[in-house]
C-alpha cells in the first residue's frame, strides 16, 4: 500500500508563467466525472491548453512536443496531427524539438553523478504564484501525475494541493520569487537544458546552480521511503482507542 | 523549565520569555479545539519517533468528530479502503449527501443525460450500503449541499473537528469548530483511522467592527476581507472573524463570511461560539434531559479563545467603511466596492490577463456591466435568509428581457421552507428559475453552465477562469446585488433600491 519511493530525476523544466493557476484551471470541474483515480492526464490543464472550439493554443507549454512525455504520447494525451506540426511551426528553429526523447537525457547526468538511468516520463513545471489554490479536488494532482509531472516548482502553493501532492509522491518546490523568476529567464532561453531534483540535498540544479529548497523533515522522509501514512496512523491505534474511550466517557 | 537558561538573558530577554511562557497559557479558539482532539503530540523525544531510526518532527495526530461526504472525492477513497481490506472505522461520524454532480432539474429521469454523474450517485449509495454510513440521498427530503445541511441537520457543533472532500468545508467554522477541507488520500486516512496528520496553523484574527452600512452583507464582509489580504494572505493561517459586527451577524450570516475563508488562502476560518450559535443549535437538537442541555451548552461555550490570546497576524477593518462588493477579474481578491471603477493598471500581467478574460475595459465603471445570467446558489448563499433577501428585491418586478436566472436552494429544507414563505412564486413571476438543491453552477459538473462569453452576476464563491463554464465570465456579489442584477440585466448599486 506504500507509494513508490521518490526518486532523484533530471527533467526539462516546463513553464508555466502564470500565477493563481488554480485546481479548476489544472482540471475543470466538468471532468471530475469518473470514479477512478485514472484518465485525467489528458485533461489536464484542459482549457489552457484549448479554447473552447477545441485548437490548441501554440503558445501554451505543454502544446510544445518539446515538452512531451512519452508516457503522455503512449496514452494519447499529446497533440495529434496537424495540431503537434502547427505547434511546432511558430517556435523559433532553434527552439524546435528533437523527436527523439533519448537526444533529451541530460548530457553530464553520469559526470554528475546522476542516475543513470533517467526517468523519460518524469517532468518538473515550472509555475509562479499561488499554485493551486482553490478547490481541494485531488484529481489536480492524479492528472500532473499521469502526464509525467514528478515535481511543480513555485514561489507559493495552495495548502490543500499542496498535502495531496505529498500522498501521491509529487513534489511541490517552493522557491523565493527571485529565484524562480530567475530560472523562467533561463527556461525561455535554454529549453532543451535539464534540471536536476535531489531529495536528499533539497536542491534543484539547474544550469549551474544550485537552488535548495525548504521542506519539513517528516514529510520528506515519507516521500523518500514512500512511507504510508494511514499504515504509519495505525501504529498508534493504542491511542486512537484511548481518545474514543475518553471522549465517550465525557 | 531548568535548561532554558534564565542566567544568560538579560533582562529584556526575561521579560520577553516570561511574556512568552503568559502567552502560551492563554489559548485562542483554535488552540482549544486543538488540544481537545490531539491523539498523539508530536513527539519531542527523537526516540519516540513513529518512523525508525529518524528524528523527523513528525506532526501531530488529531481525532476527526464529523466526517462529511459527497460524491465527487469519495469513491476512490472508499476503493482504496477496500483495497487494503478495511472497514469505515466510524460510520457514525460519517454522513453523505450528493450535490456536486446532481442535476438541478430532471434528477429522477432513470436515465441521465450524464451516464457519470450517475455512476458517481450509485457508487457513492452502493459505498454507504456497504459501510453502514447514513446518506442524505436524491430521495431523501434532507439532501442539499453539504454545507448546508451539516449546520442545518444540527450536526456542525462548536468545538468539533470537522473534515470534508470540499475545500467550502471552512463553512462549518461559523459554528466555532475547527473545519477545514481535505483531498481524497485523506479521506480514506479519516475513513480508515478516524484521524489526520496535522501541523498546526499560525493564527490570525480578523476583527470587524461597527455597524453594517445598509445594502451592505455578509459577502461584502468577506469579499473586503479577501480583497484586503489577498487570496494568498491566509496560506498557512486559521482565521478567526471577530468584533462586534460579527458577533451581531446571525448563523447563516457566519456561514457566508467562514465559508469563503479558502478564497483567502485559508483552510479554515472560525467564529466563536456565542448566545447566537446556541439559540441555533437549541432549535436543531433535542436533549434527553435539562441537565445534559445544560451540560452540552456549558462545553459548547467553553470554545471561546482567551481575551488575552495572542495571533500571530491580526487585521483589522471598520465595517462603516464597507460597501457592497462586486469582483471584475478572475479570482475573487480581485474585486471593487460597486461606486469603484475597475483597474486601468494594464501593465500588470495579471490586470492584463483578468481583463482579456473578462471582455472588460481598463478603468471602466462596474456599475453598467452587462449581466446574462444570474445564479443565486451554492454554499455560500443558498439558506433561507439568501433566498428572503433575493426574494425581497425580485418581488413584484420582472428580470430584464432575455436573462437567464437560476435559484438553486441550498437544501431540500430550505426548498420547502422557502415554498413555504411563497418565495418560489415571487422568483418565478419575477422570471427566474426555481430549481433543485445542489452545486448547480458554481460548479458547473452537473448540466448547469454559464455559456462562453457570457457574464454571470453569482452569489458563489470563485470567478477563477472557466469555473462556471469554459469562457464564462463571473462576477461575484450577495444575493442582494445578484437580485438587482436580474432586474436591470447590468450590475447595479443595490442602495438604490433601499432609500
Amino acid at each position: 500500500m506504500s507509494q513508490a519511493p521518490f526518486k532523484n530525476f533530471s527533467s526539462l523544466l516546463v513553464p508555466l508563467l502564470m500565477d493563481d493557476v488554480d485546481t479548476d484551471q489544472i482540471i475543470p470541474a466538468r471532468f471530475l466525472i469518473a470514479t477512478g483515480k485514472e484518465g485525467y492526464g489528458e485533461n489536464l490543464f484542459r482549457d489552457l491548453r484549448f479554447n473552447p472550439q477545441g485548437e490548441a493554443g501554440p503558445e501554451f507549454p505543454l502544446n510544445n512536443p518539446l515538452y512531451e512525455t512519452p508516457r503522455a504520447h503512449a496514452h494519447g494525451i499529446s497533440l495529434k496531427g496537424d495540431q503537434a506540426e502547427s505547434a511546432v511551426a511558430v517556435l523559433p528553429p532553434s527552439r524546435k524539438a528533437s523527436a527523439d526523447p533519448q537526444s533529451r537525457i541530460h548530457p553530464r547526468a553520469d559526470a554528475r553523478g546522476f542516475p543513470a538511468e533517467a526517468d523519460k516520463n518524469a517532468r518538473i513545471l515550472l509555475a509562479h504564484r499561488d499554485f493551486g489554490s482553490g478547490s481541494s479536488r485531488e484529481h489536480a494532482v492524479w492528472a500532473l501525475s499521469e502526464y509525467g509531472f514528478k515535481a511543480v516548482i513555485a514561489i507559493t502553493f495552495g495548502d490543500i494541493f499542496k498535502n495531496n501532492c505529498y500522498k501521491n509522491g509529487l513534489l511541490p518546490v517552493s522557491l523565493p520569487e527571485v529565484a524562480v523568476d530567475q530560472m523562467h529567464k533561463d527556461a525561455a532561453g535554454s529549453p532543451q537544458e535539464e534540471a536536476h531534483l535531489d531529495l536528499e540535498r533539497q536542491t534543484v540544479s539547474w544550469k549551474g546552480k544550485d537552488y535548495r529548497f525548504e521542506i519539513d523533515p517528516f514529510v520528506k522522509a515519507c516521500l523518500r521511503d514512500g512511507v504510508d501514512e494511514i499504515g504509519y496512523i495505525l501504529k498508534f491505534e493504542p491511542e486512537i482507542a484511548a481518545f474514543e474511550q475518553r471522549q465517550s466517557q465525557e | 523549565m531548568t535548561n532554558l537558561g534564565f542566567s544568560h538573558l538579560d533582562f529584556i530577554g526575561h521579560w520577553k520569555l516570561g511574556f512568552g511562557i503568559f502567552i502560551a497559557m492563554s489559548k485562542t479558539l483554535y488552540d482549544k479545539i486543538w488540544d481537545a482532539h490531539v491523539v498523539r503530540e508530536a513527539p519531542k523525544d527523537p526516540a519516540k519517533a513513529g518512523l525508525t531510526g529518524q528524528a523527523p518532527n513528525e506532526p501531530a495526530i488529531i481525532y476527526i468528530d464529523l466526517h462529511l461526504i459527497h460524491e465527487v472525492t469519495s469513491p476512490q477513497a472508499f476503493a482504496g479502503l477496500k483495497t487494503r481490506g478495511m472497514r469505515v472505522r466510524r460510520p457514525d461520524l460519517t454522513f453523505a449527501t450528493m450535490d456536486h454532480a446532481v442535476p438541478s432539474r430532471g434528477r429522477f429521469e432513470r436515465v441521465w443525460k450524464d451516464g457519470n454523474a450517475q455512476k458517481q450517485v450509485n457508487t457513492l449509495e452502493e459505498n454507504c450500503r456497504a459501510e453502514g454510513i447514513t446518506l442524505y440521498g436524491l430521495e431523501s427530503d434532507k439532501q442539499g449541499i453539504v454545507h448546508v445541511i451539516g449546520p442545518e441537520l444540527g450536526l456542525t457543533q462548536p468545538g468539533m473537528t470537522i473534515v470534508c472532500g470540499d475545500s467550502h468545508t471552512s463553512s462549518h467554522g461559523a459554528f466555532g469548530a475547527l473545519a477545514f477541507g481535505i483531498g481524497t488520500s485523506e479521506v480514506e486516512q479519516v475513513f480508515a483511522t478516524q484521524c489526520l496528520l496535522q501541523k498546526k496553523t499560525k493564527t490570525m484574527a480578523i476583527t470587524i467592527t461597527g455597524e453594517l452600512p445598509r445594502g451592505v452583507y455578509a459577502k461584502d464582509i468577506i469579499l473586503s476581507i479577501i480583497r484586503r489580504i489577498g487570496v494568498g494572505g491566509g496560506v498557512g493561517y486559521t482565521l478567526e472573524y471577530r468584533g462586534n459586527t460579527i458577533e451581531k451577524l446571525s448563523m447563516e450570516e457566519r456561514l457566508t463570511v467562514c465559508n469563503m475563508s479558502i478564497e483567502a488562502g485559508a483552510r479554515a476560518g472560525m467564529i466563536a461560539p456565542d448566545q447566537t450559535t446556541v439559540d441555533y443549535l437549541l432549535s436543531k437538537i433535542s436533549f434527553p434531559t435539562e441537565e445534559s442541555k445544560r451540560a452540552t451548552i456549558a462545553t459548547w461555550l467553553s470554545f471561546r479563545g482567551d481575551s488575552d490570546a495572542a495571533f500571530d497576524r491580526e487585521v483589522k477593518m471598520d465595517a462603516s467603511e464597507i460597501e457592497p462588493m462586486v469582483t471584475w477579474g478572475i479570482n475573487p481578491g480581485m474585486s471593487v466596492k460597486v461606486s469603484e471603477h475597475i483597474p486601468d493598471d494594464t501593465a500588470n500581467p495579471e490586470v492584463k490577463k483578468a481583463l482579456d478574460y473578462m471582455g472588460m475595459q481598463p478603468g471602466q465603471r462596474v456599475i453598467g456591466q452587462r449581466i446574462d445570467y444570474v445564479f443565486i446558489g451554492s454554499c455560500t448563499n443558498a439558506r433561507i435568509e439568501d433566498l428572503r433577501v433575493a426574494a425581497q428585491f425580485l418581488k413584484g418586478g420582472k428580470i430584464a428581457a432575455g436573462r437567464i436566472v437560476y435559484v438553486v436552494p441550498g437544501s431540500q429544507s430550505v426548498k420547502k421552507q422557502a415554498e413555504a414563505e411563497g418565495l418560489k412564486e415571487i422568483f418565478e413571476n419575477a422570471g427566474c428559475e426555481w430549481r433543485d438543491p445542489g452545486c448547480s453552477m458554481c460548479i458547473a459538473m452537473n448540466g448547469d453552465v454559464v455559456p462562453p462569453g457570457k457574464y454571470c452576476a453569482s452569489t458563489s464563491n470563485r470567478n477563477f477562469i472557466g469555473r462556471q463554464g469554459q469562457g464564462a465570465r463571473t462576477l461575484l456579489m450577495s444575493p442582494a446585488m445578484a437580485a438587482v442584477a436580474a432586474i436591470e440585466g447590468k450590475v447595479t448599486d443595490v442602495r438604490k433600491y433601499i432609500q
